[in-house]
């Protein structure tokens, strides 16, 4: 193969490769997973989970709140000060990770279901 | 106690050796395998023993690392940027010095990291607040700089495919559904990519001379130099790791290839003895083997952790025995065999790997990582601006 071909096809590869790569990123999410099966093992790992919000406080332009679907609770964080969501049902998307031995979520979406 | 420590080492370096030689396995990928057998593990020994097999492991791995990065263009993330200079030199029947010099690296940055130990324990919390203020501006003057210093006709497509690699890496690792993101990224960008063009141009490998390469001993002195002085920059601050400190490295100083191999070396050495010193002066994990440490013991002693420098200099010395002996079967019989058929043996394994490891969608950022790979080697481009795929999305995650 001579190589401008070869250039081209590859450039041409990565250009369509990369735009699915966003589109699809942004668009497919986990299932939703209840919160008594996070453990461990799964830090760094992306989750979806459905639940009421309670316990909300803003320090620092960071917000915290506890995260309660029946199974079990979760503390979930985000980096800035985001509304109310007190009181409220939720899907969050993001990562979990862990925090002077608790397991955390980091929030990288939050809808508002009810 | 002390039977139990060697056995544990013993075993460590068996492990390390095997892991190391498997193309494309991270050594973080390792650590997260043992964790989640970690239950079985402690039915028969209590949690610093096991330590004392990862560290063993974990310093064997890096390395043992090299070789499959620099005889079959299979890399991960910490040796990515060796396989180029490595290939060269392969092509000139030289696989085995390239080898020795990443040894020569990794051992002597190994002595520095330990024997700097004391003054990075005192030192390095006061220096904690002000790298996380620069590093970020650090990373953008460099690539900069970096980029100013190409020819001009260079510096356009040198920018454009950094920003490539920075898009889908930021894409990639933002991607819910793919496990373990780095794996694809990094085997299609610099491994996958390489293997292909192998496989097009038809190379053929000379027969391999078991014999060092020159180099002088200001070479030598300067890869270490630049080795600990990057590497310290990177091991305190999330996010960064040893491609950033090679990065950093070629921008702070013009250095040839065979140097730069011995830096490579250094830099993966260096960054995991001081993530273990990291680990126990501000208890912030900052490798992969770090975090499981981290978890096994909780906060730990200064002794426990001269224990564990200790055994990761026992280790370490035992690897470069280890890696000689394998780069010499390497050198022996990769010419032997039908390199084209080896090359394409490895590609059908790693596009294998991906969808186990990282699941079904890892294949497209596979494909296109190789195809962006083979684009950059095709320009004429450097592979370091490749590096932007875990740069880019740093730079964003410290400014936003």
């Amino acid at each position: 193969m001579k190589t401008r071909t070869l250039l081209k096809f590859s450039l041409i590869t990565t250009l369509i490769g990369i735009y699915l790569v966003i589109v699809l990123a942004n668009n497919l999410e986990p299932n939703i997973t209840k919160i008594s099966d996070i453990n461990e093992n799964m830090i760094d790992e992306w989750v979806r989970i459905k639940g009421d919000v309670t316990n909300q406080r803003n320090i620092n332009g960071l917000t915290i709140f506890t995260v309660y679907d029946g199974t079990a609770g979760i503390r979930a964080v985000i980096y800035k000060d985001v509304g109310n969501f007190e009181g409220a049902e939720v899907i969050i998307l993001g990562k979990i990770f862990e925090y002077k031995d608790e397991i955390e979520i980091e929030i990288n979406k939050i809808e508002v279901v009810r | 106690m002390i039977e139990y420590i060697l056995i544990a080492i013993f075993l460590g370096l068996v492990a390390g050796t095997l892991t190391g030689l498997i193309p494309g396995i991270h050594i973080n990928l390792l650590a997260l395998l043992l964790f989640s057998s970690s239950a079985f593990f402690l039915q028969f020994t209590d949690p610093s023993i096991l330590v004392v097999f990862i560290i063993s492991m974990a310093v064997t791995h890096t390395f043992l690392d090299f070789l499959p990065s620099i005889f079959l263009g299979a890399p991960d993330e910490d040796t990515a940027l060796s396989v180029l200079p490595g290939h060269r030199l392969l092509l000139k029947g030289k696989g085995y010095g390239a080898v020795k010099l990443t040894v020569v690296g990794s051992f002597f940055g190994l002595l520095i990291a330990l024997a700097l130990a004391p003054f990075f324990i005192v030192t390095l919390p006061y220096f904690y607040p002000f790298l996380i203020k620069i590093i970020v501006f650090l990373l953008i003057a460099i690539v900069i700089f970096l980029i100013f210093k190409e020819e001009k006709s260079k510096r356009i497509p040198a920018l454009f495919l950094f920003l490539l690699a920075g898009i889908l890496g930021y894409a990639t690792l933002n991607f819910p559904l793919i496990k373990q993101p780095l794996f694809p990224l990094f085997t299609g960008l610099f491994g996958a990519s390489l293997l292909a063009i192998s496989i097009v141009k038809n190379v053929k490998l000379p027969e391999q001379k078991i014999k060092p390469i020159k180099i002088k001993r200001k070479n030598i002195l300067q890869a270490l130099g630049l080795g600990i002085f990057s590497s310290s920059l990177v091991s305190f601050l999330p996010g960064v790791g040893s491609s950033q400190a090679a990065v950093i490295s070629s921008g702070l100083k013009k250095i040839d290839e065979k140097t730069f191999l011995i830096l490579l070396g250094a830099i993966n050495t260096i960054v995991m003895i001081l993530s273990f010193i990291v680990l126990y002066s501000v208890s912030r994990p900052r490798t992969g083997i770090a975090v499981f440490i981290g978890r096994f013991l909780g906060i730990f002693s200064e002794q426990q952790l001269w224990l564990f420098l200790a055994v990761a200099l026992l280790a370490g010395s035992l690897a470069v025995f280890i890696t000689f002996i394998f780069a010499r079967i390497f050198s022996k019989n990769i010419a032997k065999i039908d390199y084209k058929k080896l090359c394409l043996a490895i590609l059908v394994f790693l596009t294998i790997l991906v969808p186990i490891l990282s699941g079904w969608l890892a294949l497209l950022v596979f494909i296109t990582a190789t195809a962006l790979g083979i684009s950059t080697s095709m320009l004429g481009i450097r592979k370091m601006y490749l590096m932007g795929c875990l740069i880019l999305p740093v730079i964003i995650w410290y400014l936003i």
